[in-house]
Protein backbone atom coordinates (compact mmCIF):
# COMPACT_ATOMS: atom_id res chain seq x y z
CA UNK A 1 0.00 0.00 0.00
CA UNK A 2 2.96 2.31 0.64
CA UNK A 3 3.77 2.20 -3.04
CA UNK A 4 0.26 3.15 -4.00
CA UNK A 5 0.21 6.15 -1.76
CA UNK A 6 3.65 7.14 -3.04
CA UNK A 7 2.32 6.91 -6.58
CA UNK A 8 -0.76 8.89 -5.74
CA UNK A 9 1.38 11.48 -4.05
CA UNK A 10 3.71 11.62 -7.03
CA UNK A 11 0.88 12.19 -9.48
CA UNK A 12 -0.82 14.74 -7.33
CA UNK A 13 2.53 16.42 -6.99
CA UNK A 14 2.66 16.79 -10.76
CA UNK A 15 -0.77 18.25 -10.76
CA UNK A 16 0.21 20.96 -8.33
CA UNK A 17 3.41 21.67 -10.20
CA UNK A 18 1.60 22.09 -13.48
CA UNK A 19 -0.99 24.16 -11.74
CA UNK A 20 1.61 26.78 -10.91
CA UNK A 21 0.99 28.00 -14.47
CA UNK A 22 -2.28 29.49 -13.29
CA UNK A 23 -0.47 32.02 -11.22
CA UNK A 24 2.29 32.70 -13.66
CA UNK A 25 -0.10 34.95 -15.60
CA UNK A 26 -0.74 37.21 -12.67
CA UNK A 27 2.47 39.23 -12.54
CA UNK A 28 2.71 39.55 -16.33
CA UNK A 29 0.25 42.39 -16.69
CA UNK A 30 0.51 44.69 -19.72
CA UNK A 31 4.18 45.49 -19.36
CA UNK A 32 7.03 45.99 -21.74
CA UNK A 33 8.39 42.97 -23.55
CA UNK A 34 11.63 42.78 -21.59
CA UNK A 35 9.88 43.04 -18.21
CA UNK A 36 7.60 40.20 -19.24
CA UNK A 37 10.61 38.14 -20.23
CA UNK A 38 12.33 38.88 -16.94
CA UNK A 39 9.34 37.65 -14.94
CA UNK A 40 9.13 34.50 -17.01
CA UNK A 41 12.85 33.85 -16.75
CA UNK A 42 12.90 34.36 -13.00
CA UNK A 43 9.85 32.13 -12.62
CA UNK A 44 11.65 29.40 -14.54
CA UNK A 45 14.69 29.89 -12.33
CA UNK A 46 12.64 29.56 -9.15
CA UNK A 47 10.92 26.45 -10.45
CA UNK A 48 14.21 24.82 -11.35
CA UNK A 49 15.43 25.74 -7.89
CA UNK A 50 12.37 24.03 -6.39
CA UNK A 51 13.13 20.83 -8.32
CA UNK A 52 16.78 21.05 -7.34
CA UNK A 53 15.84 21.43 -3.68
CA UNK A 54 13.63 18.32 -3.73
CA UNK A 55 16.27 16.27 -5.55
CA UNK A 56 18.99 17.41 -3.14
CA UNK A 57 16.96 16.48 -0.08
CA UNK A 58 16.10 13.17 -1.74
CA UNK A 59 19.79 12.52 -2.45
CA UNK A 60 20.82 13.34 1.13
CA UNK A 61 18.00 11.29 2.64
CA UNK A 62 18.77 8.39 0.30
CA UNK A 63 22.44 8.41 1.21
CA UNK A 64 21.74 8.38 4.95
CA UNK A 65 21.00 4.91 6.29
CA UNK A 66 17.29 5.53 6.48
CA UNK A 67 16.15 2.44 4.62
CA UNK A 68 17.37 0.19 1.91
CA UNK A 69 14.00 0.74 0.24
CA UNK A 70 14.77 4.43 -0.25
CA UNK A 71 17.60 4.80 -2.75
CA UNK A 72 19.22 8.20 -3.40
CA UNK A 73 18.05 10.30 -6.35
CA UNK A 74 21.19 9.63 -8.40
CA UNK A 75 20.57 5.85 -8.34
CA UNK A 76 16.98 6.37 -9.42
CA UNK A 77 18.08 8.71 -12.20
CA UNK A 78 20.58 6.13 -13.48
CA UNK A 79 17.96 3.37 -13.28
CA UNK A 80 15.55 5.62 -15.19
CA UNK A 81 18.01 6.10 -18.06
CA UNK A 82 18.95 2.42 -18.14
CA UNK A 83 15.30 1.35 -18.25
CA UNK A 84 14.65 3.63 -21.23
CA UNK A 85 17.45 1.95 -23.19
CA UNK A 86 16.80 -1.61 -22.00
CA UNK A 87 13.27 -1.44 -23.36
CA UNK A 88 11.65 -2.15 -19.97
CA UNK A 89 9.63 1.09 -20.16
CA UNK A 90 8.68 0.48 -23.78
CA UNK A 91 7.34 -2.98 -22.99
CA UNK A 92 5.46 -1.84 -19.88
CA UNK A 93 3.90 1.21 -21.54
CA UNK A 94 2.92 -0.84 -24.58
CA UNK A 95 0.66 -2.72 -22.14
CA UNK A 96 -0.50 0.28 -20.14
CA UNK A 97 -0.94 3.02 -22.71
CA UNK A 98 -3.77 1.58 -24.85
CA UNK A 99 -6.22 1.16 -21.92
CA UNK A 100 -4.99 4.46 -20.47
CA UNK A 101 -5.72 6.34 -23.70
CA UNK A 102 -9.13 4.71 -24.15
CA UNK A 103 -9.96 5.42 -20.50
CA UNK A 104 -8.78 9.03 -20.81
CA UNK A 105 -10.86 9.57 -23.95
CA UNK A 106 -13.99 8.23 -22.24
CA UNK A 107 -13.22 10.23 -19.06
CA UNK A 108 -12.75 13.50 -20.95
CA UNK A 109 -15.49 13.23 -23.55
CA UNK A 110 -18.00 11.51 -21.27
CA UNK A 111 -17.25 13.69 -18.24
CA UNK A 112 -17.49 16.99 -20.09
CA UNK A 113 -20.63 15.89 -21.93
CA UNK A 114 -22.38 14.69 -18.77
CA UNK A 115 -21.29 17.75 -16.74
CA UNK A 116 -22.39 20.27 -19.36
CA UNK A 117 -25.68 18.50 -20.07
CA UNK A 118 -26.58 18.27 -16.41
CA UNK A 119 -25.58 21.92 -15.91
CA UNK A 120 -27.81 23.03 -18.76
CA UNK A 121 -30.82 20.81 -18.14
CA UNK A 122 -32.32 21.52 -14.76
CA UNK A 123 -34.43 18.37 -14.77
CA UNK A 124 -31.35 16.13 -14.97
CA UNK A 125 -29.75 17.78 -11.96
CA UNK A 126 -31.55 15.93 -9.15
CA UNK A 127 -30.73 12.61 -10.73
CA UNK A 128 -27.05 12.89 -11.51
CA UNK A 129 -25.59 15.17 -8.83
CA UNK A 130 -25.91 12.77 -5.86
CA UNK A 131 -24.33 10.03 -7.95
CA UNK A 132 -21.40 12.24 -8.90
CA UNK A 133 -20.87 13.33 -5.32
CA UNK A 134 -20.93 9.73 -4.10
CA UNK A 135 -18.37 8.73 -6.72
CA UNK A 136 -16.22 11.72 -5.91
CA UNK A 137 -16.06 11.14 -2.18
CA UNK A 138 -16.29 7.35 -1.92
CA UNK A 139 -12.99 5.47 -1.53
CA UNK A 140 -13.33 4.13 -5.04
CA UNK A 141 -9.93 2.44 -4.90
CA UNK A 142 -11.46 -0.04 -2.44
CA UNK A 143 -13.97 -1.02 -5.11
CA UNK A 144 -11.44 -1.55 -7.86
CA UNK A 145 -10.63 -5.20 -7.00
CA UNK A 146 -14.37 -5.87 -7.38
CA UNK A 147 -14.07 -5.01 -11.06
CA UNK A 148 -12.27 -8.30 -11.55
CA UNK A 149 -15.50 -10.15 -10.74
CA UNK A 150 -17.27 -8.33 -13.51
CA UNK A 151 -14.70 -7.80 -16.24
CA UNK A 152 -12.03 -10.36 -15.29
CA UNK A 153 -8.35 -9.71 -15.69
CA UNK A 154 -8.59 -7.61 -18.81
CA UNK A 155 -8.03 -4.20 -20.34
CA UNK A 156 -11.71 -3.51 -19.80
CA UNK A 157 -11.14 -3.61 -16.04
CA UNK A 158 -8.37 -1.05 -16.43
CA UNK A 159 -10.52 1.22 -18.58
CA UNK A 160 -13.38 1.02 -16.08
CA UNK A 161 -11.02 1.76 -13.19
CA UNK A 162 -9.74 4.86 -15.01
CA UNK A 163 -13.23 6.05 -15.85
CA UNK A 164 -14.67 5.67 -12.35
CA UNK A 165 -11.71 7.52 -10.85
CA UNK A 166 -11.52 10.27 -13.45
CA UNK A 167 -14.95 10.92 -14.87
CA UNK A 168 -16.83 12.09 -11.74
CA UNK A 169 -14.22 14.81 -11.23
CA UNK A 170 -14.54 16.01 -14.81
CA UNK A 171 -18.34 15.86 -14.80
CA UNK A 172 -18.77 17.54 -11.42
CA UNK A 173 -16.42 20.41 -12.23
CA UNK A 174 -17.96 20.96 -15.66
CA UNK A 175 -21.38 20.98 -14.05
CA UNK A 176 -20.28 23.46 -11.39
CA UNK A 177 -18.68 25.66 -14.05
CA UNK A 178 -21.94 25.82 -15.99
CA UNK A 179 -23.93 26.54 -12.83
CA UNK A 180 -21.55 29.35 -11.84
CA UNK A 181 -22.37 31.46 -14.90
CA UNK A 182 -23.11 34.99 -13.71
CA UNK A 183 -26.89 35.56 -13.57
CA UNK A 184 -26.28 39.11 -14.73
CA UNK A 185 -24.59 37.88 -17.94
CA UNK A 186 -27.50 35.51 -18.53
CA UNK A 187 -29.94 38.38 -18.14
CA UNK A 188 -27.83 40.46 -20.48
CA UNK A 189 -27.88 37.73 -23.08
CA UNK A 190 -31.61 37.30 -22.70
CA UNK A 191 -32.32 41.02 -22.93
CA UNK A 192 -30.29 41.28 -26.15
CA UNK A 193 -32.48 38.52 -27.57
CA UNK A 194 -29.76 35.89 -27.90
CA UNK A 195 -31.11 32.43 -28.64
CA UNK A 196 -30.52 29.64 -26.14
CA UNK A 197 -27.88 28.24 -28.47
CA UNK A 198 -26.04 31.58 -28.75
CA UNK A 199 -26.22 32.02 -24.99
CA UNK A 200 -24.63 28.62 -24.48
CA UNK A 201 -21.89 29.18 -27.07
CA UNK A 202 -21.06 32.82 -26.34
CA UNK A 203 -21.83 33.15 -22.62
CA UNK A 204 -22.18 29.91 -20.68
CA UNK A 205 -19.37 27.79 -22.16
CA UNK A 206 -16.68 30.51 -22.15
CA UNK A 207 -17.72 31.34 -18.60
CA UNK A 208 -17.39 27.69 -17.52
CA UNK A 209 -14.14 27.15 -19.41
CA UNK A 210 -11.80 27.60 -16.43
CA UNK A 211 -13.76 25.21 -14.21
CA UNK A 212 -14.09 22.66 -17.02
CA UNK A 213 -10.35 22.65 -17.59
CA UNK A 214 -9.65 22.50 -13.86
CA UNK A 215 -11.91 19.42 -13.79
CA UNK A 216 -10.09 17.95 -16.77
CA UNK A 217 -6.75 18.35 -15.02
CA UNK A 218 -8.12 16.63 -11.89
CA UNK A 219 -9.75 13.97 -14.06
CA UNK A 220 -6.54 13.24 -15.93
CA UNK A 221 -4.68 12.93 -12.63
CA UNK A 222 -7.44 10.59 -11.46
CA UNK A 223 -7.10 8.56 -14.64
CA UNK A 224 -3.38 8.05 -14.03
CA UNK A 225 -4.09 6.95 -10.46
CA UNK A 226 -6.76 4.63 -11.89
CA UNK A 227 -4.45 2.84 -14.33
CA UNK A 228 -1.74 2.35 -11.69
CA UNK A 229 -4.24 1.09 -9.11
CA UNK A 230 -5.80 -1.27 -11.64
CA UNK A 231 -2.43 -2.70 -12.58
CA UNK A 232 -1.37 -3.05 -8.96
CA UNK A 233 -4.60 -4.51 -7.65
CA UNK A 234 -6.20 -6.40 -10.52
CA UNK A 235 -4.03 -7.17 -13.50
CA UNK A 236 -0.30 -7.46 -12.84
CA UNK A 237 0.71 -6.12 -16.25
CA UNK A 238 2.31 -3.05 -17.71
CA UNK A 239 3.53 -0.28 -15.53
CA UNK A 240 1.89 -1.60 -12.35
CA UNK A 241 3.65 -4.90 -12.84
CA UNK A 242 6.97 -3.11 -13.32
CA UNK A 243 6.48 -1.47 -9.92
CA UNK A 244 5.42 -4.70 -8.18
CA UNK A 245 8.10 -6.83 -9.78
CA UNK A 246 10.93 -4.47 -8.91
CA UNK A 247 9.65 -4.21 -5.37
CA UNK A 248 9.66 -8.01 -5.03
CA UNK A 249 13.23 -8.34 -6.29
CA UNK A 250 14.24 -5.35 -4.12
CA UNK A 251 15.36 -3.19 -7.04
CA UNK A 252 14.00 -0.08 -5.38
CA UNK A 253 15.92 2.21 -7.71
CA UNK A 254 14.00 0.75 -10.65
CA UNK A 255 10.74 0.86 -8.72
CA UNK A 256 11.15 4.56 -8.03
CA UNK A 257 12.30 5.17 -11.61
CA UNK A 258 9.03 3.65 -12.80
CA UNK A 259 7.06 5.95 -10.51
CA UNK A 260 9.08 8.90 -11.82
CA UNK A 261 8.23 7.85 -15.38
CA UNK A 262 4.50 8.00 -14.55
CA UNK A 263 5.08 11.40 -13.01
CA UNK A 264 6.83 12.63 -16.16
CA UNK A 265 4.09 11.33 -18.46
CA UNK A 266 1.27 12.67 -16.28
CA UNK A 267 3.03 16.04 -16.04
CA UNK A 268 3.57 16.09 -19.80
CA UNK A 269 -0.11 15.32 -20.42
CA UNK A 270 -1.21 18.11 -18.10
CA UNK A 271 1.22 20.49 -19.84
CA UNK A 272 -0.21 19.55 -23.23
CA UNK A 273 -3.70 20.25 -21.89
CA UNK A 274 -2.56 23.68 -20.77
CA UNK A 275 -1.26 24.39 -24.28
CA UNK A 276 -4.54 23.15 -25.74
CA UNK A 277 -6.50 25.45 -23.43
CA UNK A 278 -4.35 28.45 -24.38
CA UNK A 279 -4.80 27.59 -28.04
CA UNK A 280 -8.56 27.23 -27.64
CA UNK A 281 -8.97 30.47 -25.66
CA UNK A 282 -6.14 32.77 -26.73
CA UNK A 283 -7.65 35.82 -25.00
CA UNK A 284 -7.05 34.27 -21.58
CA UNK A 285 -3.31 34.49 -22.16
CA UNK A 286 -3.32 38.28 -21.93
CA UNK A 287 -4.63 38.28 -18.41
CA UNK B 1 -46.49 66.32 -22.85
CA UNK B 2 -45.33 64.29 -25.81
CA UNK B 3 -46.58 60.88 -26.96
CA UNK B 4 -46.55 57.98 -24.57
CA UNK B 5 -44.26 55.26 -25.93
CA UNK B 6 -44.41 52.89 -22.98
CA UNK B 7 -46.79 52.42 -20.10
CA UNK B 8 -47.36 50.06 -17.23
CA UNK B 9 -50.85 49.22 -15.99
CA UNK B 10 -51.29 48.11 -12.39
CA UNK B 11 -47.99 46.24 -12.30
CA UNK B 12 -47.45 44.14 -9.18
CA UNK B 13 -44.64 41.72 -8.43
CA UNK B 14 -44.83 39.17 -5.66
CA UNK B 15 -41.94 36.88 -4.82
CA UNK B 16 -42.46 33.46 -3.24
CA UNK B 17 -46.17 34.15 -2.84
CA UNK B 18 -45.67 36.46 0.12
CA UNK B 19 -42.98 39.06 -0.48
CA UNK B 20 -44.54 41.98 -2.31
CA UNK B 21 -41.87 43.89 -4.24
CA UNK B 22 -44.12 46.12 -6.33
CA UNK B 23 -47.76 47.06 -5.98
CA UNK B 24 -50.09 48.66 -8.48
CA UNK B 25 -47.59 50.65 -10.51
CA UNK B 26 -49.24 52.49 -13.38
CA UNK B 27 -46.85 54.68 -15.22
CA UNK B 28 -46.63 56.58 -18.51
CA UNK B 29 -43.26 57.00 -20.17
CA UNK B 30 -43.19 59.87 -22.68
CA UNK B 31 -41.28 59.32 -25.92
CA UNK B 32 -37.87 60.92 -26.42
CA UNK B 33 -37.78 62.03 -22.77
CA UNK B 34 -35.74 60.89 -19.84
CA UNK B 35 -37.69 59.35 -16.98
CA UNK B 36 -35.95 58.65 -13.69
CA UNK B 37 -37.25 56.05 -11.26
CA UNK B 38 -36.15 57.17 -7.83
CA UNK B 39 -36.58 55.51 -4.48
CA UNK B 40 -34.90 54.23 -1.35
CA UNK B 41 -32.89 51.02 -1.64
CA UNK B 42 -35.02 47.89 -1.66
CA UNK B 43 -38.10 49.73 -2.94
CA UNK B 44 -38.29 47.62 -6.08
CA UNK B 45 -37.05 50.16 -8.62
CA UNK B 46 -34.73 47.68 -10.31
CA UNK B 47 -37.56 45.13 -10.25
CA UNK B 48 -39.77 47.66 -12.04
CA UNK B 49 -37.10 48.24 -14.68
CA UNK B 50 -36.68 44.50 -15.20
CA UNK B 51 -40.43 44.13 -15.59
CA UNK B 52 -40.32 46.84 -18.25
CA UNK B 53 -37.34 45.08 -19.87
CA UNK B 54 -39.33 41.86 -19.98
CA UNK B 55 -36.87 39.98 -17.77
CA UNK B 56 -39.33 39.60 -14.89
CA UNK B 57 -42.91 38.63 -15.54
CA UNK B 58 -45.23 40.74 -13.40
CA UNK B 59 -47.58 38.83 -11.10
CA UNK B 60 -50.25 41.41 -11.79
CA UNK B 61 -50.81 44.00 -14.49
CA UNK B 62 -49.02 44.47 -17.79
CA UNK B 63 -46.51 46.56 -19.72
CA UNK B 64 -47.30 48.05 -23.10
CA UNK B 65 -44.96 49.46 -25.72
CA UNK B 66 -46.84 51.70 -28.18
CA UNK B 67 -50.08 50.25 -26.87
CA UNK B 68 -49.06 46.62 -27.42
CA UNK B 69 -48.53 44.32 -24.48
CA UNK B 70 -44.98 42.99 -24.21
CA UNK B 71 -44.06 39.35 -23.74
CA UNK B 72 -40.45 39.15 -22.62
CA UNK B 73 -37.55 41.23 -23.92
CA UNK B 74 -37.93 42.85 -27.32
CA UNK B 75 -35.94 44.72 -29.98
CA UNK B 76 -37.63 47.98 -28.94
CA UNK B 77 -35.84 48.04 -25.57
CA UNK B 78 -32.11 47.97 -24.77
CA UNK B 79 -30.73 47.52 -21.30
CA UNK B 80 -27.70 49.04 -19.55
CA UNK B 81 -26.67 47.13 -16.44
CA UNK B 82 -25.59 48.32 -13.03
CA UNK B 83 -22.70 45.82 -12.93
CA UNK B 84 -21.95 46.44 -16.65
CA UNK B 85 -22.58 42.74 -17.53
CA UNK B 86 -19.63 42.62 -19.92
CA UNK B 87 -18.20 39.32 -21.09
CA UNK B 88 -14.74 39.27 -19.45
CA UNK B 89 -13.21 37.09 -22.16
CA UNK B 90 -14.39 39.33 -25.01
CA UNK B 91 -12.89 42.59 -26.26
CA UNK B 92 -14.73 45.92 -26.13
CA UNK B 93 -15.61 45.49 -29.80
CA UNK B 94 -16.95 41.95 -29.29
CA UNK B 95 -18.92 43.07 -26.24
CA UNK B 96 -20.44 46.04 -28.04
CA UNK B 97 -21.32 43.83 -31.00
CA UNK B 98 -23.04 41.20 -28.82
CA UNK B 99 -26.58 42.38 -29.49
CA UNK B 100 -25.99 42.58 -33.24
CA UNK B 101 -24.38 39.15 -33.26
CA UNK B 102 -27.41 37.72 -31.48
CA UNK B 103 -29.53 39.26 -34.24
CA UNK B 104 -27.43 37.53 -36.89
CA UNK B 105 -25.91 40.70 -38.36
CA UNK B 106 -22.88 39.82 -40.57
CA UNK B 107 -19.45 40.39 -39.04
CA UNK B 108 -18.35 43.35 -41.16
CA UNK B 109 -21.59 45.22 -40.67
CA UNK B 110 -21.79 44.64 -36.93
CA UNK B 111 -18.18 45.74 -36.47
CA UNK B 112 -18.79 48.94 -38.47
CA UNK B 113 -21.89 49.75 -36.44
CA UNK B 114 -20.14 48.89 -33.17
CA UNK B 115 -17.15 51.08 -34.01
CA UNK B 116 -19.49 53.95 -34.77
CA UNK B 117 -20.99 53.75 -31.28
CA UNK B 118 -17.64 53.05 -29.64
CA UNK B 119 -16.55 56.39 -31.12
CA UNK B 120 -19.74 58.05 -29.90
CA UNK B 121 -19.21 57.00 -26.30
CA UNK B 122 -15.58 58.11 -26.51
CA UNK B 123 -13.89 54.71 -26.47
CA UNK B 124 -12.22 54.76 -29.88
CA UNK B 125 -8.76 53.22 -29.56
CA UNK B 126 -9.92 50.85 -26.82
CA UNK B 127 -11.92 48.48 -29.02
CA UNK B 128 -9.37 45.67 -28.68
CA UNK B 129 -9.01 45.95 -24.90
CA UNK B 130 -10.58 43.52 -22.48
CA UNK B 131 -12.95 44.70 -19.72
CA UNK B 132 -10.38 44.06 -16.98
CA UNK B 133 -8.07 46.55 -18.68
CA UNK B 134 -10.67 49.33 -18.47
CA UNK B 135 -11.74 51.67 -15.68
CA UNK B 136 -15.28 51.49 -14.28
CA UNK B 137 -16.34 54.48 -16.34
CA UNK B 138 -14.99 52.96 -19.54
CA UNK B 139 -16.73 49.68 -18.78
CA UNK B 140 -20.06 51.44 -18.47
CA UNK B 141 -19.38 53.33 -21.72
CA UNK B 142 -18.93 49.89 -23.30
CA UNK B 143 -22.27 48.80 -21.83
CA UNK B 144 -23.90 51.95 -23.16
CA UNK B 145 -22.41 51.48 -26.64
CA UNK B 146 -23.70 47.89 -26.67
CA UNK B 147 -27.21 49.13 -25.86
CA UNK B 148 -27.01 51.82 -28.57
CA UNK B 149 -25.91 49.47 -31.38
CA UNK B 150 -29.20 47.66 -31.57
CA UNK B 151 -30.90 50.97 -32.29
CA UNK B 152 -33.94 50.46 -30.11
CA UNK B 153 -36.06 53.48 -29.26
CA UNK B 154 -36.11 52.82 -25.55
CA UNK B 155 -32.99 52.72 -23.41
CA UNK B 156 -33.40 51.16 -19.96
CA UNK B 157 -30.63 51.98 -17.51
CA UNK B 158 -30.33 50.26 -14.13
CA UNK B 159 -28.34 52.53 -11.81
CA UNK B 160 -25.77 52.79 -14.58
CA UNK B 161 -23.40 55.17 -12.84
CA UNK B 162 -23.63 53.90 -9.27
CA UNK B 163 -20.55 51.68 -9.56
CA UNK B 164 -18.21 54.52 -10.58
CA UNK B 165 -16.68 57.31 -8.51
CA UNK B 166 -18.26 60.74 -8.11
CA UNK B 167 -16.16 62.61 -10.69
CA UNK B 168 -16.61 59.90 -13.29
CA UNK B 169 -20.34 59.85 -12.56
CA UNK B 170 -20.60 63.59 -13.34
CA UNK B 171 -18.66 63.11 -16.54
CA UNK B 172 -20.84 60.19 -17.61
CA UNK B 173 -24.01 62.14 -16.80
CA UNK B 174 -22.86 65.04 -18.95
CA UNK B 175 -21.84 62.71 -21.74
CA UNK B 176 -25.23 61.00 -21.60
CA UNK B 177 -26.99 64.35 -22.03
CA UNK B 178 -24.70 65.20 -24.96
CA UNK B 179 -25.38 61.82 -26.50
CA UNK B 180 -29.14 62.17 -26.14
CA UNK B 181 -28.96 65.42 -28.10
CA UNK B 182 -27.59 63.42 -31.03
CA UNK B 183 -29.57 60.20 -30.59
CA UNK B 184 -33.24 60.65 -29.94
CA UNK B 185 -34.02 58.03 -27.32
CA UNK B 186 -36.57 57.42 -24.66
CA UNK B 187 -34.64 56.73 -21.49
CA UNK B 188 -35.90 55.06 -18.33
CA UNK B 189 -33.28 55.45 -15.68
CA UNK B 190 -33.18 53.88 -12.21
CA UNK B 191 -31.26 55.81 -9.58
CA UNK B 192 -31.06 56.34 -5.85
CA UNK B 193 -29.54 59.79 -6.28
CA UNK B 194 -31.98 62.71 -6.09
CA UNK B 195 -29.44 65.05 -7.68
CA UNK B 196 -28.89 62.65 -10.55
CA UNK B 197 -32.64 62.34 -11.13
CA UNK B 198 -33.25 66.09 -11.15
CA UNK B 199 -30.15 66.75 -13.22
CA UNK B 200 -30.99 64.26 -15.96
CA UNK B 201 -34.71 63.61 -15.99
CA UNK B 202 -37.75 65.28 -17.51
CA UNK B 203 -39.97 63.15 -15.33
CA UNK B 204 -39.04 61.80 -11.90
CA UNK B 205 -41.09 58.89 -10.59
CA UNK B 206 -40.71 58.55 -6.83
CA UNK B 207 -41.35 55.10 -5.42
CA UNK B 208 -42.29 54.52 -1.81
CA UNK B 209 -40.56 51.96 0.35
CA UNK B 210 -41.41 48.27 0.21
CA UNK B 211 -43.76 47.31 -1.27
CA UNK B 212 -42.86 49.77 -4.01
CA UNK B 213 -45.66 51.89 -5.35
CA UNK B 214 -45.72 55.32 -6.91
CA UNK B 215 -45.52 57.99 -4.20
CA UNK B 216 -45.22 61.00 -6.45
CA UNK B 217 -44.25 62.12 -9.93
CA UNK B 218 -42.45 65.42 -10.46
CA UNK B 219 -41.47 67.14 -13.67
CA UNK B 220 -38.24 69.11 -13.30
CA UNK B 221 -38.66 71.91 -15.82
CA UNK B 222 -35.03 72.39 -16.36
CA UNK B 223 -33.66 73.75 -19.59
CA UNK B 224 -31.15 71.25 -20.95
CA UNK B 225 -30.92 72.79 -24.40
CA UNK B 226 -28.26 75.28 -23.39
CA UNK B 227 -25.00 74.77 -21.59
CA UNK B 228 -24.99 71.50 -19.63
CA UNK B 229 -22.57 72.99 -17.10
CA UNK B 230 -25.22 75.49 -16.03
CA UNK B 231 -27.96 72.97 -15.18
CA UNK B 232 -27.04 72.77 -11.52
CA UNK B 233 -27.12 76.59 -11.25
CA UNK B 234 -30.59 77.00 -12.69
CA UNK B 235 -33.22 78.49 -10.44
CA UNK B 236 -35.41 75.74 -9.08
CA UNK B 237 -32.73 73.01 -9.19
CA UNK B 238 -31.87 73.12 -5.49
CA UNK B 239 -35.48 73.67 -4.47
CA UNK B 240 -36.60 70.64 -6.42
CA UNK B 241 -33.90 68.46 -4.88
CA UNK B 242 -35.08 69.60 -1.43
CA UNK B 243 -38.70 69.05 -2.31
CA UNK B 244 -38.06 65.49 -3.47
CA UNK B 245 -35.99 64.78 -0.39
CA UNK B 246 -38.76 65.90 1.93
CA UNK B 247 -41.27 63.66 0.15
CA UNK B 248 -38.84 60.74 0.09
CA UNK B 249 -37.52 61.09 3.62
CA UNK B 250 -40.35 59.23 5.31
CA UNK B 251 -39.65 56.07 3.26
CA UNK B 252 -36.02 55.92 4.22
CA UNK B 253 -35.33 53.54 7.12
Amino acid sequence: MAVISATVFAIEGTYFLSNVDNHSHVPTKPETGSAKFDTKASLLLWRSFSFLLVFTIWEIAGRSDMSIAFPPFSDVGLAFVSMIFSGEFTAAYADSLPPLLIGLAITIIGGVTIGISVGLVRSAEWFITPLLIIFQTAPVSALIPMLTYIYGISDTSKVVAIVILGMPLVALNSYKGIQATSPSLLEMSQSFLATRFDTIVFVILPSAQKMIFAGLRLGVSGAFIGIVLAELLITPTGIGDLITYNRFIARYDKMFATIVSILVIAGGTLGLMRLFEDWLFPSEKDK
Amino acid sequence: MSDIILNTEGVGVTYQESIIALENVSLNIPAAKLTAILGPSGCGKTTLLKVIAGLIEPSKGLVKVRGKEIIGPGPDRALVFQDFALLPWATVLQNVAFGLRARGVPKKEREDTSLHYIRQVGLLGFEDKYPHQLSGGMRQRTGLARALTINSDILLMDEPFSAVDEQMRRKLQEDLLHLLKIESKTVVFVTHSIEEAVYLADQVVILSGRPGSIADIVYPEIDRQGDIDLIRRQPGYIELVDEIWSSLKRYVE
